[in-house]
């Protein structure tokens, strides 16, 4: 057992089958896990009881939480430190699921049906690197915890053009979707009227993309399977990836249901490459660029905001501004006011805490908004480290960072200014809507 | 693609104080306790092995022979590629029982061809001079259930252990899949809501 105590010690995630057997593990090595799988899988079986109508969700201990999420046949577990939100290892936890969809399709469940002796790892091979990234990107971003994408913030007139030239895709009719983004970041996206791409179909892809060097690294372009859980949970489609621009990274993603639309799409994408005219990537490229690709929430002249997260709910997209480096907290000199004793000098390590530690926040703030029978709209909340402010409405929801000593009321109209900003921007911050194809 | 370390689920079953926790402290921590402590619910523990070329890590089930810890069901057997049969061969009713337990296996396990599912017996705690069950009323029961492989075994003197861990293993390993069941669907545009871009693409 001692093995299995060093589990619960780090940060995990991982995985098994509803046999008990180990299918993932963040840490790799799923096999050390084998004496720990069994003993989950009989715990969560054990826990549902008879009725199978109960869930085991989190269980608590000893300054850790274990997390658990049942997707059939696939049990998936997280160990974090209980202070992190519960509901934020749950939302990474179904992210990895449908990971695992994009990978395997949903008839992983008719395989483990017919034969649950079935070690899927033989399937999954290979495949480490799309989970643990999706893991990573769960938790320093904020697109898992809110079901929704980043945009490249472009001026109207060059994500108008953008658009134009994937319509231009649809006289290629084996184009199911088509999907424009650089640096993990939606360009603009094509889709049939009725069906557009799910919030986390666009992720999955996204997340495909970021994890797959071989994707990318390819000069020219590649033709993988994929699966959307969003469009047809069991089946593949195939994707045709190609990088457009290396300067601004803009990569093109054709998506088909047609295994032989190879040809198909790689004229489409030879097309829409003829006719990306030079002023509208160079305005991406500007776009792009490192300080000009997130917002600064400082560069506004808002007083006492630090940082925010914008979800607009009708374009399933998120405007997250460049995460501080460091807060400076209240003094820490005064008599021990702050446990954050610890300064690392490592700036990377720093943004990514400080990240981490601020989508927690708003994760909290978020459950308090979503789970309160109060209906509350608005929450606010002040430690020695920061004031955060919540507010939820219907077209949108938006967490804000301020001074530590800020007052609701200060924190509330800094909130309201910068509302009003990103609703004026908001052509600029995203891609509003989803372009349909023409017929 | 296939990892180089094969998983095995192996279940051991048989009434309470057979020594199905003896035999597998003994197999895999190389250590035996003459005190008796049920098993609660259940013990899990692995060993790796080689068996010719192949790593095998063997996921091991000890399962509490209590009656009042069998709830546990399905789960439990869910996915098994082994199962281990023990009883006490100086106890007449734990031989007797197996008839049950391995019922018991095949109809919570389901096994694909129950037939040909590799169990094994264990005729245990030999090193007593107490035998009831004979050598030849144990083997007789074995190949009327289809050839099941049987040893006598001492987890005190660490009698035939690793020989019926090793059948153990190269009979579940032969049970591995030829074929491959993976096989996921093709969309067929037909069957989404959105009928047209089925149309579209018809006309191209």
């Amino acid at each position: 057992m001692a093995a299995e105590a060093d589990w619960l010690a780090g940060s995990h995630v991982f995985v098994l089958s509803n046999a008990g057997k180990p299918v993932f593990s963040t840490a790799g090595g799923e096999a050390d896990l084998s004496s720990l799988s069994a003993l989950i899988g009989a715990l969560i079986s054990f826990a549902r009881g008879p009725s199978g109508a109960d869930e085991l969700q989190s269980v608590e201990g000893g300054g850790r939480r274990v997390v658990f999420v049942v997707r059939e046949p696939l049990y998936l577990v997280a160990v974090t430190d209980a202070r992190e939100p519960a509901a934020r290892a749950a939302r990474c936890l179904h992210y990895v699921h449908l990971s695992i969809v994009r990978i395997l399709t949903g008839s992983i469940e008719k395989v483990l049906a017919r034969d649950a002796t079935y070690d899927l790892r033989a399937l999954l091979g290979g495949t480490d690197r799309a989970l643990r990234g999706m893991v990573e990107h769960a938790r320093s971003r904020p697109d898992v915890m809110l079901d929704a994408v980043p945009c490249v913030p472009l001026p109207s007139a060059t994500r108008a053009e953008f658009g134009r030239l994937l319509l231009l895709v649809q006289s290629e009719c084996a184009v199911l979707f088509a999907v424009l983004c650089a640096h993990g970041m939606l360009v603009s996206a094509a889709s049939p009227r009725r069906r557009p791409l799910s919030a986390p179909d666009l992720i999955l892809l996204l997340s495909m993309l970021r994890t797959s060097p071989s994707l990318r690294a390819s000069a020219d372009e590649s033709w993988v399977p994929v699966c959307l859980p969003g469009f047809a949970p069991s089946a593949f489609l195939h994707a045709h990836v190609s990088t457009l621009d290396g300067a601004s990274d803009l990569t093109l993603l054709l998506l088909t249901h047609s295994a032989d639309g190879f040809e198909h799409l790689k004229a489409a994408r030879l097309a829409l490459g003829q006719r990306l005219s030079g002023p509208t990537l160079h305005a991406l490229r500007a776009a792009v660029a490192p300080d000009a690709r997130e917002v600064d929430a400082s560069s506004l002249g808002i007083r006492t905001l630090r940082h925010f997260l914008f979800l607009d709910r009708a374009a399933s997209a998120h405007v997250c501004a460049r995460f501080p480096r460091s807060t400076p907290g209240l003094a820490t000199g005064s008599g021990g006011a702050d446990a954050d004793a610890d300064t690392d000098t490592d700036t990377d390590t720093d943004a990514r805490d400080e990240a981490s530690s601020l989508l927690d926040g708003y994760a909290v703030l978020r459950g308090e908004l979503h789970g309160s029978t109060a209906s509350l709209s608005v929450l606010f909340v002040a430690d020695g480290r920061r004031a955060l402010l919540g507010q939820s409405g219907r077209e949108h929801e938006l967490y804000t960072a301020h001074d530590p000593l800020c007052s609701k009321a200060e924190a509330g109209a800094a909130a309201q200014q910068l509302l009003r900003w990103l609703q004026r921007e908001r052509g600029m911050l995203l891609l509003e809507k989803q372009l349909a194809w023409p017929g | 693609m296939a990892p180089k370390k094969v998983l095995l689920k192996v279940i051991i079953l048989g009434d309470s104080g057979v020594g199905k926790t003896s035999l597998m402290n003994r197999y895999v921590n190389q250590k035996f306790s003459n005190q008796y402590k049920a098993t609660i619910g259940a013990d899990f523990l692995t060993k790796e092995i080689q068996v010719d070329e192949r790593l095998v890590t063997m996921q091991i089930w000890d399962t509490a022979g209590q009656e009042r810890f069998q709830s546990l069901g399905v789960a439990f057997y869910r996915g098994a590629d082994s199962c281990v049969l023990v009883f006490d061969v100086n106890v007449a009713k734990t031989f007797e029982n197996l008839d049950s337990w391995r019922e018991e296996f095949l109809l919570q396990a389901g096994p694909r061809d129950p037939e040909a599912f590799p169990f094994v017996v264990l005729g245990n705690k030999v090193d007593l001079d107490a035998r009831i069950v004979s050598q030849k009323r144990a083997l007789s029961w074995c190949q009327s259930k289809n050839n099941i492989p049987f040893f006598e075994t001492s987890a005190k003197d660490n009698i035939n252990i690793e020989q019926a861990f090793e059948v153990i293993a190269r009979n579940a390993l032969a049970q591995e899949r030829v074929e491959d069941i993976y096989l996921p669907d093709t969309v067929d545009l037909s069957d989404q809501k959105d009928k047209q871009s089925a149309q579209n693409c018809a006309a191209c």
